[in-house]
């Protein structure tokens, strides 16, 4: 009897000091993923300094970005615009916003219409739901200011990748 | 000075005294014949070991989220690799607070091998070891949300998906959502002797996910077998075991 106590104690001890740290372990979750995903655009004009077209990060002076169904604003008067970051829609499948790029004259604009689709997607009990949005196809879009666009990423995210390259007309 | 005096002299006491131990050290060394011990015969099969894990049981009394209950085979070669089985079932049903329902339950298995670093001690019946597994599970789990009614618009939402730039709500009931998961376990533990042929012992695991399988609408939460489902996750088992009673 006497050894048996004398065995099982170690075992115990080591079992509930081990057991408490792992307790103290789980209950800390990363919910760092967590967060409303969106797709990053960024503005490009085309270079052709050594008589080639080339590529090249641009900024737009002014910008508004309006959402068409509710008519609020995602981006407000915002100067030297070099990337945007557009939510979609959670509950339709279509997403249309328009660029403004003019404070005194609203109607130098430019209508954007982004077709998607959304999956809500389980995380964990702890930090909950994402919804993962994926674009369908290349958007349709006017040209007035914008001459093309470019998908180089069709799912949205929280950390600032890339999605689409928007291609502003030359000044000329 | 005299400090340094007085380290000498002690440094010179030391070496004397260790110069004239030595030989004396030598002198009583006298030459033995080399014995040659017997060598023991350690049969290769050495007895199965049944083993119920209570840790899981315990831990959901004692209110976790989740319930898991196990046993193992293990075999005894050589007093010092154990190939072992070990079967489980795994099972959650939990409310959260904000309203997620997820339920699951599974059976798991692990397979790998124990090696005592005891093995050369003359009591056989304790065991140090370490081992490896390998784990995998296949399940199927239930998430959902259940909406709330707005009062105001008379519709129903589900606060944990609402679009706070457009408005409106995604709803979230998915059942039977399935997943395969394998995972790699280093495991490190005691196995002592109790009563006759009964034992108990603690093990602590390490699992490392390797592959997965999963829904594309989400992650499992509970994997059983492996715990939370991440990249890695620690376990503990403490075992009753029985040797049975042939060889």
């Amino acid at each position: 009897m006497k050894s048996l106590i004398k065995s099982l104690l170690p075992v115990l001890f080591v079992s509930s000091v081990v057991g408490a740290l792992m307790v103290s372990c789980a209950e800390e979750s990363d919910c760092s993923t967590a967060g409303r995903p969106m797709l990053r655009g960024i503005f490009y004009g085309i270079s052709n300094e050594s008589g080639m077209d080339r590529a090249v990060k641009d900024t737009v002076d002014w910008l508004t970005v309006r959402f068409f169904e509710t008519d609020s604003v995602t981006i407000n008067a915002q100067e030297n615009v070099e990337y945007v970051d557009l939510p979609l829609r959670y509950t339709a499948d279509s997403t249309v916003m328009v660029f403004q790029y003019n404070k005194d004259d609203l109607t130098q604009a430019d209508t954007i219409i982004f077709r998607h689709e959304n999956t809500p997607f389980f995380i964990s009990v702890d930090c909950g739901y994402e919804v993962k949005q994926k674009l369908t196809g290349t958007p349709t879009y006017t040209r007035h200011y914008l001459d093309s666009i470019n998908v180089r990423n069709q799912e949205t995210n929280v950390i600032g990748t890339e999605n689409l390259r928007f291609f502003l007309m030359s000044a000329d | 000075m005299l400090s340094e005096q007085k380290i000498y002299a002690f440094s010179l006491c030391l070496l004397i005294s260790l110069l004239s131990v030595l030989p004396l050290k030598a002198q009583n060394a006298k030459p033995k014949a080399k014995k040659e011990e017997p060598k023991e015969i350690v049969p290769l099969f050495n007895g199965v070991f049944i083993g119920a894990d209570l840790y899981g049981p315990g831990a959901s009394l004692l209110g976790s989220d989740f319930l898991s209950s196990e046993v193992s085979v293990e075999v005894d070669l050589k007093h010092r690799f154990f190939p072992v089985l070990e079967v489980g079932y795994g099972t959650t049903d939990t409310w959260d607070v904000k309203g997620i329902h997820y339920k699951s339950n599974a059976p798991y298995f692990r397979i790998g091998m124990n090696y005592n670093t005891m093995y050369k001690k003359k009591d056989k019946s304790n065991m140090l070891y370490v081992g490896l597994r390998y784990g995998i599970t296949s399940f199927t789990y239930d998430v959902s949300s259940p909406g709330v009614t707005d009062p105001m618009w008379d519709g129903i939402t589900n606060p944990l998906i609402e679009d706070w730039i457009w408005g409106g709500t995604l709803p979230y009931d998915y059942k039977g959502q399935k997943a395969t998961v394998h995972w790699f376990e280093i495991v490190a533990g005691v196995r002592v002797h109790v009563y006759k042929d009964f034992y108990m012992g603690w093990a602590l695991r390490m699992k490392y996910r390797r592959k997965n399988d999963i829904s594309e609408y989400g992650n499992p939460w509970y994997v059983p077998g492996f715990g939370k489902f991440d990249s890695s996750s620690t376990g503990i088992t403490y075992s009753l075991i029985y040797k049975l009673p042939f060889k």
